[in-house]
């Protein structure tokens, strides 16, 4: 399983995940989600955007378990 | 012996002539006697950031009463209220009710900030060189020019907006804008006057002495990361003092959802015993920081120009001195303010733990959240709700409404929910 993590305010929080490492850059999110994950290994970092406020990118990172 | 008459009337023309000069002499008003520039000197004068409050715009209570509604709404609602309230009194009664979210103040805006900075502007007081030929201070020195600039490191993904108010001494001046340029005159009467298109002031100075010219001329602007400010006083117009510079700061958005619980009952709360009827939302943009520093930084550089009276400073008037300017730049990181001043006061409930042993929810379409609340009176009604499971049916999860509240991944069971071990805690 892959893992989608942002950081704000010092805080992790996983806010997607799927079977596939399916993310890249510019793709759109709904950031407000706080799922249960085991992120394990660091896979990447990608640039995303939260639909909720799409006027700046926001940098997140995949993980996997 | 007596002196022929056109002898008398040369006499009297010079006479006239030399005091018309003399007259002319004495009122054109001098700046100085001499002036000459000396150098640089960057430890004439100190500025310090003395105090800064961070305020939130204002709140907004969350609810709607019947007027609140649109023309349509308002006919169907009235139809509703009378058939459930068929007595008169309480059909008027219902009229008056709050609907959705009664008595919840909901933050208006986490991300916009107005911020009030006192800076406190000093010279070098160095009285025990008064007699010394090579000292660089008289009671007659003063500050002639300042300029500062206020910068905003970009990592904090925070910007000023707008000016809403300058303090000097002399006065002060609302502005509601990006940028400002401002005299504000001392009047012969000892009032000041502001002179610009617009604006307001209000001045509170009284001078005793008589004065003609002196004013204070002022400029600023404000862009997405700096604040600059401008001072030039004219005739005695020492800028040394206090200035309060009010401004208004946002930060970059970044989204958070919140909960407010929803009892049934009359919606009064009695020692935990009012059932949880379910959860309402609310989306809400908070400061985004991947950190979250302890301080925030900001930028101070502030340029100069000292007027030193080498001679005449015996005199409060300043056409007889002998001037010496020195001018002067400084650089220094101040503190803006504190991590409690720009973190958002959201609660939630776990065990105090690490981050892992907090509730979260799962919504109908499978979506998970924190569950985290706008206010700590919410989240320990919620904990003291779910210590009042006890008893509950064994394995079955616990559901509000159509939500599942979650622990540690797994639905919560009421003797689970009952063990004692919920602590409200603070989201940040």
């Amino acid at each position: 399983m892959y893992y989608l993590i942002v950081r704000n305010l010092g805080s992790p929080r996983c806010i997607d995940r799927n079977e596939k490492d399916v993310y890249e850059d510019g793709m759109s999110f709904d950031c407000t989600p706080r799922l249960d994950c085991v992120p394990k290994e660091f896979v990447k970092e990608v640039e995303i955007m939260c639909t909720e406020h799409p006027e700046e990118g926001i940098v997140a990172m995949v993980f996997r378990d | 012996m007596k002196k022929p008459p056109h002898l008398l009337s040369v006499n009297l023309l010079l006479s006239v002539t030399l005091m018309l000069l003399l007259v002319a002499g004495c009122s054109s008003v001098k700046r100085y006697k001499s002036a000459t520039w000396k150098g640089e000197d960057n430890s004439l004068v100190n500025m310090e950031l003395f105090g800064a409050r961070l305020d939130s715009p204002g709140s907004v209570v969350h609810d709607r009463n019947l007027w609140d509604l649109s023309a349509g709404a308002q006919t169907q609602m009235i139809q509703i209220l009378n058939e459930r309230y068929p007595d008169n009194e309480q059909f008027m009664g219902a009229l008056s009710n709050h609907y959705l979210a009664q008595g919840i103040t909901m933050p208006a805006d986490l991300i916009r900030k107005d911020l009030k900075m006192i800076f406190t502007i000093s010279k070098q007081r160095d009285y025990q060189a008064l007699n010394v030929s090579s000292s660089r201070f008289s009671p007659a020195d003063r500050i002639e020019y300042l300029k500062f600039s206020l910068e905003i490191p970009p990592d904090y993904n925070l910007r000023f907006s707008n000016w809403n108010r300058y303090t000097t001494e002399y006065g002060e001046i609302e502005i509601a804008d990006v940028s400002f340029s401002k005299s504000l005159y001392l009047e012969a009467d000892g009032s000041i006057r502001e002179t610009d298109a617009g604006g307001k002031a209000t001045f509170s100075r009284n001078e005793q002495q008589e004065v003609k010219a002196r004013y204070l001329k002022l400029n600023g602007s404000i862009s997405d990361e700096i604040i600059t400010v401008e001072e030039e006083g004219t005739r005695e117009i020492d800028l040394t003092g206090n200035v309060i510079a009010e401004v208004s700061l946002e930060f970059d958005g970044f989204p958070e959802r919140i909960f407010i619980p929803r009892f049934s009952g009359d919606g009064l709360y009695l020692a935990g015993v009012a059932p949880l009827a379910g959860f309402r939302f609310a989306d809400v943009l908070v400061p985004r920081m991947e950190e979250a520093p302890d301080t925030i930084m900001a930028n101070l550089k502030f340029e100069y120009v000292y007027r030193h009276v080498q001679s005449g400073s015996k005199t409060f008037a300043e056409w007889d001195d002998q001037v010496e300017y020195y001018s002067g730049r400084v650089e220094k990181q101040i503190p803006l303010f504190l991590k409690k001043d720009y973190l958002p006061g959201f609660y939630c409930i776990g065990t105090g733990q690490d981050q892992t042993e907090r509730l979260r929810i799962r919504e109908g379409e499978g979506r998970e959240y924190l569950l985290q609340f706008v206010s700590y009176q919410d989240a320990s009604k919620v904990a003291m709700w779910l210590e009042g499971l006890k008893g509950g049916a064994g394995n079955e999860p616990v559901v509000v409404g159509k939500t599942v509240i979650l622990f540690k991944g797994d639905a919560l069971i009421p003797s689970m929910a009952s063990s004692g071990k919920w602590k409200v805690m603070p989201v940040y």
